[in-house]
Order: C-alpha cells, then sequence, then structure tokens
C-alpha cells in the first residue's frame, strides 16, 4: 500500500479519529481547539485525508461523518516499510548512520559465535576483578 | 586557447595515478592505520580517500597559477616562454575541439555521478524524514521512537537519532541505552555528513580502491561511537551484547539473517582493551598529502604547464 506523506496538522486529525473514532468535522474540531484553528480548516483536512484514502466519509443528514479506512499500527508498519526503501537510498549516499544495517548475510551460528565470545570476555573481567 | 580540457583531463590523469598508488599500498595502509584510535583512523582514512582530489587540484591548481597570477594582475601573459602558443593561457578564446569536449566529458562523469548520488540521497532521506516524523513518537531525549527493530541518525544538517519500537522493548534497559548512546555519538560528532563527504571525494578514485576505503572508513566510525557507547553505559561487553542481540531482533524480523560484514570485527574490538592511540586526526592526514603535493608541484612546475599547453594545443581550435 502506498501511504502518502502527512502534515503535522493532517497527522493530528488523524490520530483524533484513531483515538475516538467515527466523528464529524464539528467535533473533531472542539477537540482540536486548543490549536487555534477555524472548523473550515478542520474541514478541509479531512477531505484531504479522504482524497488520500485514509479516510472514509458517510454524509448523515448535513454533515459527513470521517471514519479512519485503517488501524494506527497498520497505518505506521506500512508508513516505515515505505520508509525503508528511501533509507536504503539514503544510506548508500551517505545519509543515515545505522546501529546494525542490512548490509551482509550470515547465518545465526555466527552470531552464536560471537555472543560466546562476549561471554568469555565477560568471564575473563570477572576473574580478574 | 582554452585550458579547461587539458586541466580536467590531467585532473583525472593525476587522480588516477595516485589512486593506483593507494590501491598498490592499500593493504600496507590498513594495516598502518589499525593501532589507532576509531576516530583517529576515520580521518586517515578520509585523507587517503581525498588524497586523489587533493593531489591532482593542487598540482593543476599550481601549474596554472602562474598565468592567472599574471592576468589578474594584468600584466601580459607569458607562456610562449615555456614553449608552447598559449597567449591566453586560463581565459582563452579558441573553442574546443570535439575530441577535448568528449575527454572533458569521459573525465567529469565520476563527478556528475557522485553529485547526482549525493541529490538522490537527499531527496530519499528528505522524503524518509517527513514520513518519518509522522508516525514517530517523540521521546523524552529527544530521539524518535519509530515501529521496527532499527536504531539510526537521520540527516546531515540536524540529524535526529531514530530507536525502534521493537528494540527498546525487547532489549535490556543497559542494551538500549548502549544503542542510544551509539546513536547520539553517531549525531554528535555529524557522521552522515562526513560519510557524505567522504562517499564525494572517493569519485576520484578507481571504484575498485575506493570500495575498500569506504568500507574500513565505515568499521572505523561505527568503532568509534562503540567506544563512545561503551563510555556512557560503562561497559563495553554491554554494547557488544547489545550488537548482537540488535542483530537477532532484526533477523527475526526479516525472516533471514542479515548482519553487517563489520559486525564481528566490531564485537571483537569491544572484547578487546580499547585502542588508547588517540593522538592524530585530520591535521596530519591532510597535511602529509598536501605537502607532498606541493613538493612536487614546485619541483615539476615548468613540465607540468607545459603539459597544459601542449595538450591545450590539441584541445583547441
Amino acid at each position: 500500500m502506498d501511504v502518502p506523506i502527512l502534515g503535522e496538522l493532517e497527522t493530528a486529525v488523524l490520530d483524533d479519529l484513531w483515538d475516538h473514532g467515527v466523528s464529524e468535522a464539528k467535533a473533531v474540531h472542539d477537540r482540536l481547539a486548543a490549536r487555534g484553528i477555524t472548523l473550515n480548516t478542520i474541514q478541509s483536512t479531512l477531505e484531504r485525508l479522504h482524497r488520500k484514502d485514509l479516510l472514509d466519509r458517510e454524509k448523515v443528514s448535513h454533515a459527513y461523518r470521517y471514519t479512519p479506512r485503517i488501524s494506527r499500527a497498520e497505518f505506521r508498519a506500512n508508513a516505515m516499510a515505505v520508509a525503508a526503501g528511501d533509507l536504503k537510498s539514503a544510506e548508500s549516499a551517505g545519509a543515515l548512520a545505522a546501529f546494525i544495517d542490512l548490509v551482509a548475510r550470515t547465518d545465526r551460528k555466527r552470531l552464536d559465535d560471537l555472543a560466546a565470545l562476549v561471554d568469555a570476555a565477560r568471564t575473563r573481567q570477572k576473574k580478574r576483578k | 586557447m582554452n585550458v579547461l580540457p587539458a586541466a580536467i583531463v590531467l585532473l583525472a590523469f593525476v587522480s588516477m595515478t595516485v589512486s593506483a598508488a593507494v590501491g598498490v599500498g592499500r593493504e600496507r595502509l590498513l594495516r598502518t592505520f589499525e593501532p589507532l584510535s576509531p576516530k583517529a583512523r576515520a580521518w586517515w582514512l578520509l585523507g587517503v580517500l581525498s588524497a586523489p582530489l587533493l593531489c591532482s587540484g593542487v598540482l593543476v591548481v599550481l601549474a596554472l597559477a602562474h598565468c592567472v597570477g599574471l592576468r589578474a594582475t594584468g600584466l601580459p601573459d607569458d607562456c610562449t616562454g615555456f614553449g608552447g602558443v598559449c597567449s591566453f593561457c586560463v581565459f582563452g578564446g579558441a573553442d574546443m575541439t570535439l575530441r577535448g569536449w568528449f575527454l572533458m566529458s569521459l573525465a567529469l562523469v565520476p563527478v556528475f555521478w557522485g553529485i547526482v548520488r549525493l541529490v538522490r540521497g537527499w531527496w530519499h532521506m528528505r522524503v524518509a524524514r517527513l514520513r518519518i516524523r509522522s508516525i514517530a513518537k517523540v521521546r523524552d531525549d529527544g530521539a524518535w521512537s519509530v515501529p521496527g527493530s532499527r536504531a539510526f541518525v537521520l540527516g546531515w544538517v540536524e540529524p535526529v537519532v531514530c530507536v525502534g519500537e521493537n528494540l527498546a522493548d525487547s532489549l535490556d534497559p543497559s542494551a538500549v541505552e548502549a544503542v542510544t548512546a551509539h546513536e547520539e555519538a553517531h549525531r554528535s560528532s555529524g557522521d552522515t555528513l562526513f560519510r557524505a563527504a567522504a562517499q564525494f571525494v572517493s569519485v576520484a578514485h578507481l571504484p575498485t580502491v575506493a570500495r575498500p576505503l569506504l568500507a574500513a572508513l565505515d568499521l572505523a566510525v561505527e568503532q568509534a561511537c562503540d567506544e563512545r557507547a561503551s563510555h556512557c553505559v560503562k561497559d563495553r561487553l554491554v554494547v557488544a551484547q547489545a550488537l548482537i542481540d540488535t542483530a537477532r531482533l532484526q533477523a527475526d524480523d526479516h525472516a533471514a539473517c542479515w548482519v553487517p560484514a563489520s559486525l564481528p570485527e566490531r564485537v571483537a574490538s569491544l572484547c578487546a582493551p580499547p585502542r588508547l592511540h588517540a593522538a592524530p586526526t585530520w591535521a596530519p592526514a591532510f597535511g602529509i598529502t598536501l605537502l607532498g603535493t606541493l613538493a612536487v608541484a614546485v619541483v615539476l612546475n615548468h613540465e607540468l604547464h607545459s603539459a597544459f599547453e601542449r595538450l591545450s594545443v590539441v584541445f583547441t581550435r
């Protein structure tokens, strides 16, 4: 699934819908009132999220009711998976420094050997103390 | 006449010669750097990686300095004194021949490739950063908590530390501290920018020579951060164990086991006592190359300039 890049307000609105479930623009606006943004801004943000396929909506009376199309965990996992591709390319230009990275294949036996090396060093350290 | 194609072709020629010389003595060089502390080793390796660009640049600039100086002060060019026919050494009006354009473009291909790689990396980094920012939770220490089992630093300017939630949940608190300290060391010492610079200057090297040098530089940079992390958690073995545990976690994440080739070296280094040889950094690393090149440029200035003139005659109509 292609995961769009979200702005700060879009993230906040989506987070709010994940927290509170199906909501109308007015309800979202009330909950995000502390940000000092207008109802119009919230409506256009919801509209944008709907166009990005992240929200479903149904018309009830005169207002739309919005529902997140995917769960928060699903969205985060998908976004991270897509970002991993970009990270790989960024890495090739030195824009990324990773603690452990996906560079060469090795087997679990090798990891066990390394763990044994650390254990041996720890034993030596204890003996010295 | 126009000396631009001659300058660039000579630049490429000197770069390749220096790179070949480095390639021949590579094993010996790496052995010489081995006793150094990782940070010092990284600087020396950057010095070696930039040697072709530095040497060829200095040689070309010094060979042309005489004419540029005369032009800048408004005095007539005396290039004919070098045995050539050049009267407008650097700012010449004659057009380049097709051969000149072709050879110049060929010599510039690695530089264009280096620039393309940098821009591409910057773009992907920017996109990844925007994408991750919308899903990350900012921790108290300013690091971003992200899904998955990876820990990394992202960005050249104002780099940000990202730590995988799976990593933070599964490892011991001391191991998590080690991972975070390692990444923080990358962030505070600007390693992403350092690596990008190393990759860019390595375009002047022959690819077969640059690759092992870059791998050695990567290892040195990682080991330097391992050392700083071990200093932070006050136990080298905690960092070594954190490396292995992280590799195991990532192996579980990706079904197949993927670990960097440098992992055994990093763990072995952490299991041994620290290397205290920390003194030399950038000054001697670049100074030796620069002084050597200056000496060569001064001694061979006349011959170099004549080479420019002869090549310029070939490359201009």
